[in-house]
């Protein structure tokens, strides 16, 4: 029998739980039923004791240590512990058709091929849903996974290749194929979002020294923070619907403080009126709101889309 | 706002810089430098968050990615970072870096 590691670093319990919800039900009984003996191992970066055991049964949770003392390294530590295949899947990634996952693994029945991209960059591989062929990483001098900058010297114009990137180029030039998944159908079984877990790691590590005027400026100003703050809008609807708990609370409760509250981000949109930045938030928006609503779906549940975009967006 | 100190410009709590470059006579005691340029001055406390550090000296505060192309290496909390050859270096592992 052949065995599968499931992969995914994280940083905050609630994004897990609702993760691994994902994961135990429709990914792990999926492949178990392909034949595949399968193992789960979430990583947590930082506050490991919010994660309770409860609701992470099945599944092993490890932490900081020698061997992966952080989420960049817990990469390469997976690849050491996985034997035949190994998925990696960011904390913000939701497979929501476990058979159509697994049927990708028939792509390596081709012995040159390393790995399936299951959400691409760019229509590029990208390490936010990857199925590796364990032996062909294993191959590449160590450490494997992590991000790199090439011409570091030319900053800001150096290239920062992204965690996993290097090992791509490096397989592609010995010759080995790297499958790449394409947007359109990435989208029909994989619910991903961006940004999410970076809103609430800055909200953690400076908001309150910077203060909240200076952090909405950012949120405003950056669309890769925008996106992030919108995208926990609606996980958090959705995680209250499923747990009837707050999402992302701060440290009084307040859903969503912990990233940004509806009447704030709603607030931000608000001051937004370059036509160009709406409607690039707009089409990140529409793509978020079709993945949630897909994971809705899979729980047979209505979802409202919190009520965010300003009117006078649709004017423009 | 930063304050001139004697020629110096001392960065404070409370301050929020994004894409800023700062040289050889600057102090940071507590501010938040987002993808910034640091040029040779002091790092005594604060948040030091993607950008380059080309030279000076860190002695306090929180490394969260970005390049650590030169300078000393004093103390504070390396959460992530790069060197000058673009390797990636995990938390913990902080400058000098072999």
């Amino acid at each position: 029998m052949q065995r599968l590691l499931i992969a995914s670093p994280h940083c905050y319990a609630d994004l897990a739980r609702l993760w691994y919800r994902f994961v135990r039900r429709d990914l792990v009984p999926s492949f178990a039923d392909a034949g595949y003996q399968v193992t789960v191992v979430i990583y947590r970066d930082v506050n490991a004791q919010q994660f309770r055991e409860k609701d992470f049964q099945g599944a092993t949770l490890c932490a900081p240590g020698p061997r992966a003392r952080d989420f960049m390294e817990f990469y390469d530590f997976a690849l050491v512990e996985a034997h035949d295949f190994l998925l990696i899947l960011d904390a913000d990634a939701f497979i929501v058709d476990g058979a159509w996952a697994t049927s990708q693994l028939l792509r390596f029945e081709d012995p040159s091929v390393s790995a399936v991209s299951l959400v691409p960059r760019k229509n590029s591989p990208a390490i936010y849903a990857i199925l590796c062929r364990c032996e062909h990483f294993r191959e590449l001098t160590p450490p494997v996974f992590p991000g790199h900058y090439q011409s570091p010297e030319s900053w800001p114009n150096s290239i920062n290749l992204q965690p996993g990137d290097l090992a791509f180029q490096r397989l592609l030039a010995a010759g080995k194929k790297i499958i790449t998944i394409d947007v359109q159908e990435s989208e029909r079984h994989v619910a991903n979002f961006h940004g999410t877990t970076v809103v609430r790691l800055c909200r953690d590590l400076f908001a309150d020294q910077i203060g909240d005027s200076q952090f909405e400026d950012l949120i405003q100003r950056e669309r890769y923070y925008t996106v992030g703050a919108y995208d926990n809008a609606l996980l958090g609807a959705l995680y209250e619907r499923l747990f009837d708990e707050a999402y992302a609370p701060d440290c009084s409760g307040t859903p969503l403080g912990g990233s940004l509250s509806l009447p704030r981000l709603r607030s931000i949109l608000t001051r937004i009126s370059k036509p160009e930045q709406r409607s690039t938030l707009r089409r990140w928006f529409e793509s978020s709101d079709r993945a949630i609503l897909s994971m809705a779906a899979h729980e047979s549940i209505d979802l409202a889309i919190p009520d965010l975009i300003p009117q006078d967006w649709n004017a423009s | 706002m930063p304050e001139l100190l004697d020629q110096r410009l001392v960065l404070n709590s409370g301050e929020f810089y994004h894409r800023r470059a700062f040289g050889e006579n600057t102090i940071n005691r507590g501010a938040v430098l987002l993808e910034c340029e640091w040029s040779g001055g002091i790092f005594e406390s604060g948040v030091w968050m993607g950008g380059i550090f080309r030279a000076g000296e860190f002695r306090g505060g929180t490394f969260w990615g970005g390049i650590f192309w030169d300078g000393t290496w004093v103390s504070g909390k390396w959460e992530s970072g790069f060197d000058r050859n673009g390797r990636y270096h995990p938390r913990t592992d902080h400058p000098p870096h072999s």
